[in-house]
């Protein structure tokens, strides 16, 4: 069971001082199977708990370390910015916008953003990791913890807040002007915590529960991964990556849009986001996975074959969300990000333990 | 130098015991040291200077207070009134 444990916890990014302060925790067990009744030594049972009481301290440790000034400019310029520009030209809010003043229409902007936001920061805090110089300073394993919590609380709470308030303005915007609301009434909108309420009565509830509540391991997933790339890769070719990335799916985006813009919705929307991020994740997992083998000839094949069927099939990515949706995709996503994560953080934690510089030297005191 | 509470009890076990393990110290502080977070706090103090460890049996590493360590001891003991200054820690 300690081996087990040991080779999970290769898995997890953690700075040198917690990777010391776990890997001591794991040396104790050992001296105390050696020295314990062997029923005790089965079980593990005080080993694991240590283990765990160690891993929950290193948790604290590191999110009172994660620096939150750092974060928030990376949330508002990969995620609310990109927000505000998106709403600013989306065609949708063009009637709403006429019949409102311009104060009123910086409202309605700002409790938009909240909206357009909520799947942005997933995939925001992700190429925060990525792109930023500063990551390999940050405490993935605390930031990843905090952008779960605060995805939480935000799609939770703050998300249909703002959107209720939204939904009350827009309509009296409208009723001012004595018109009807091509919108349709304004419908309640549900936090988290009252989504949980009506979820067994209500299979519609339980599927965007799902989703709500898939965002926070989403976000902690990508971060993870975004760590565990900039752990592995050096920052130009982390970069790199990012931006091949972002290139085909833009181009895929561009080339799927039709004259309707149907598909362009379909994918860019808040519904597909998620579907969007997991498939960013496969597509950059198996970029690293064709660039590790280092062989041109599979890289150009795999990625070629990607773009082909991205391409010819645009509709399919619809009943895929539903297929392996329901409102899960999240969750499914953020599996998908962990594991990738966990496989390069164990490759990378393996390579530093051939390092001779693995194991923190103490620092030398002068006294006097 | 204000030293926390579990730094404190670290050291004066370092002090009394001489050098340790880390599941020795957990041991002898009754619980006071708690067994999740005593290397953690050994690493900070490690990284205070207040400590110093060498590797012991099978890769553990045993630790063992430094001047700087029982000077900052003493001085809480003395500003907690337990200790007279001039007695030593």
């Amino acid at each position: 069971m300690r081996t087990r444990v040991a080779a999970l916890l290769d898995c997890v990014p953690l700075d040198v001082g917690s990777r010391r302060a776990i890997d001591e925790t794991l040396l104790d067990w050992a001296h105390e199977e050696s020295t314990s009744p062997i029923r005790f030594r089965r079980w593990g049972i005080s080993g694991s708990v240590a283990v765990l009481r160690t891993l929950i301290y290193i948790v604290l440790r590191e999110v009172v370390r994660v620096p939150y000034p750092w974060l928030a400019e990376r949330v508002l310029l990969f995620a609310v910015l990109p927000a505000a520009a998106l709403l600013l030209t989306y065609q949708g809010l063009a009637p709403l916008m006429a019949l409102a003043t311009p104060f009123e229409s910086v409202i309605l902007v700002a409790l938009l953003i909240p909206h357009e936001t909520e799947v942005f920061v997933p995939a925001a805090l992700f190429c925060a990791v990525v792109w930023s110089r500063r990551t390999n300073r940050v405490p993935i394993l605390g930031l990843a913890c905090v952008a779960g919590a605060l995805t939480f609380a935000f799609s939770g709470w703050v998300e249909p807040a703002a959107n209720q308030r939204f939904g009350e303005q827009a309509s009296s915007i409208w009723m001012q002007s004595g018109r009807n609301s091509p919108y349709g009434p304004v419908g309640w909108e549900a936090s988290i915590d009252e989504l949980a309420l009506s979820a067994r009565a209500n299979p519609f509830s339980l599927r965007i529960l799902a989703f709500k509540t898939g965002l926070a391991p989403l976000a902690a997933g990508l971060v993870l991964l975004g760590g565990a790339i900039r752990r592995r890769f050096t920052t130009p070719k982390a970069r790199w990556l990012l931006v091949a990335a972002a290139f085909y799916f833009g181009t895929m985006v561009l080339l799927t849009a039709g004259d309707s813009g149907h598909y362009r919705y379909a994918i860019l929307g808040t519904r597909l986001a998620p579907l969007w991020l997991g498939a960013l994740a496969i597509v950059v997992s198996g970029l690293f996975i064709a660039a590790r083998t280092r062989r041109p000839f599979l890289l150009v094949t795999g990625v070629s074959l990607l773009i082909t069927a991205t391409l010819w099939l645009p509709a399919d990515w619809l009943i895929l969300y539903r297929v392996l949706g329901s409102g899960f995709a999240p969750w499914w996503l953020a599996m998908v990000a962990a594991a990738v994560a966990g496989v390069l953080n164990r490759s990378a934690e393996s390579e530093d333990r051939l390092r001779p510089s693995a194991f923190r030297p103490a620092p030398q005191m002068v006294v006097g | 130098m204000q030293l926390p509470r579990s730094e404190r009890v670290i050291l004066s076990l370092l002090v009394d015991l001489g050098p340790c393990y880390g599941l020795q110290l957990v041991t002898a502080s009754r619980n006071r040291v708690k067994r999740g977070g005593v290397y953690v706090t050994l690493g900070r103090m490690e990284d205070k200077g207040l400590v110093t460890s060498a590797p012991g049996d099978r890769g553990r590493r045993r630790y063992r207070p430094t001047a700087l360590g029982e000077r900052a001891l003493l001085a809480a003991r003395v500003f907690a009134g337990h200790v007279k200054l001039g007695e030593g820690v």
